[in-house]
């Protein structure tokens, strides 16, 4: 069902979307919700590819944290800052994405991590898996990816 | 409704339409204008203006690593891979393809198909651009346009 629109000057242009795949898209957006608070890490180079993150993820109501390189990932996690999930991306200035997972399992961490890159082939994959990650996501993150996760971590 | 071809909403959704069927755009835009719902009303705005701004940086650091004496590789692809990304997230379908066939060619360190590809992406880019310009000036006259309609509403 598609969500009620808002008034104001949004309603009339979003009333006249006739893209099927917008309409698709904007039902994943509201296909979930979270009956719990759930936190969340985004740690990506690209400020656009972070926001990006933590926009869909706060659609869904989960709080989240960035941070720009694996170096202050690390940090973060060493500090007793706790996740229900992090989204990291592979190459990352100071500390690669690869290391910085290492770590952050060396130190007994045991949140679901998504490996979000935009790294494609399947030796990238399989050593981000198993440097630590527990899904191998290619950029972009999207609903179709994310919401299956956030049910389970939500215990849906 | 029915939409004319003077009606501004329709004029972007046709707009629109017609840089999905260029491969300009693809669906991870759609997913934007989706996510814009729970955002400012600026959101799309902003969101294109941090990706060019950080586009046109790592384009310039793209240039300068190809043009040392001993091309510096390295840089390109860690660069290349945040142009990559970024631009799927936003949507440039035909500028991420391209930026993937200059990666291959970096990761081969071909220097000359790497020249060649990169002018490709930065065209590609510049078409991007281009059509994030047009969009957000369509987007500036239905927001003013709405505007003012609500001016002329009686009391």
């Amino acid at each position: 069902m598609a969500p009620t629109l808002p008034s104001g000057d949004q309603a009339s242009d979003q009333d006249n979307w006739d893209n099927g795949r917008l309409a698709r898209k904007r039902q994943l957006l509201t296909e979930i919700v979270l009956r719990n608070r759930l936190t969340a890490l985004v740690v990506d180079g690209d400020t656009t590819c972070r926001v990006l993150e933590q926009l869909l993820l706060r659609s869904y109501g989960v709080q989240t944290q960035g941070v720009d390189n694996g170096r202050d990932a690390v940090a973060l996690i060493a500090s007793g800052v706790k996740f229900n999930l992090i989204i990291i991306d592979m190459i990352l200035p100071v500390l690669n994405g690869l290391e910085a997972t290492r770590q952050i399992r060396d130190m007994g961490v045991h949140c679901k991590m998504l490996g979000v890159t935009a790294c494609s082939g399947e030796s990238e994959r399989q050593a981000f898996l198993a440097a630590g990650v527990d899904v191998f996501i290619e950029k972009p993150l999207d609903p179709e990816h994310l919401v299956p996760i956030l049910r389970e971590l939500d215990g849906q | 409704m029915a939409g004319s071809s003077t009606d501004p909403t329709q004029q972007l959704n046709d707009y629109i339409r017609t840089m999905h069927d260029q491969g300009i755009l693809d669906d991870n835009f759609d997913q934007l204008l989706a996510l814009r719902r729970e955002q400012n009303p600026r959101f799309i705005t902003e969101l294109i203006s941090m990706f060019t701004n950080d586009a046109e940086a790592y384009i310039a650091e793209i240039t300068n690593a190809l043009s040392l004496t001993e091309v510096d590789f390295s840089t390109i692809i860690s660069k290349l891979h945040q142009l990559k990304g970024s631009t799927s997230g936003i949507g440039g379908h035909r500028m991420y393809q391209a930026c993937c066939e200059l990666r291959v060619a970096a990761d081969d360190g071909d220097k000359d198909r790497c020249d060649e590809l990169f002018l490709r992406v930065k065209e590609e880019f510049n078409t991007l651009k281009q059509c994030f310009d047009s969009i957000s000036e369509m987007r500036r006259n239905i927001i003013s346009n709405g505007t003012r309609r609500r001016r002329r509403r009686p009391l």
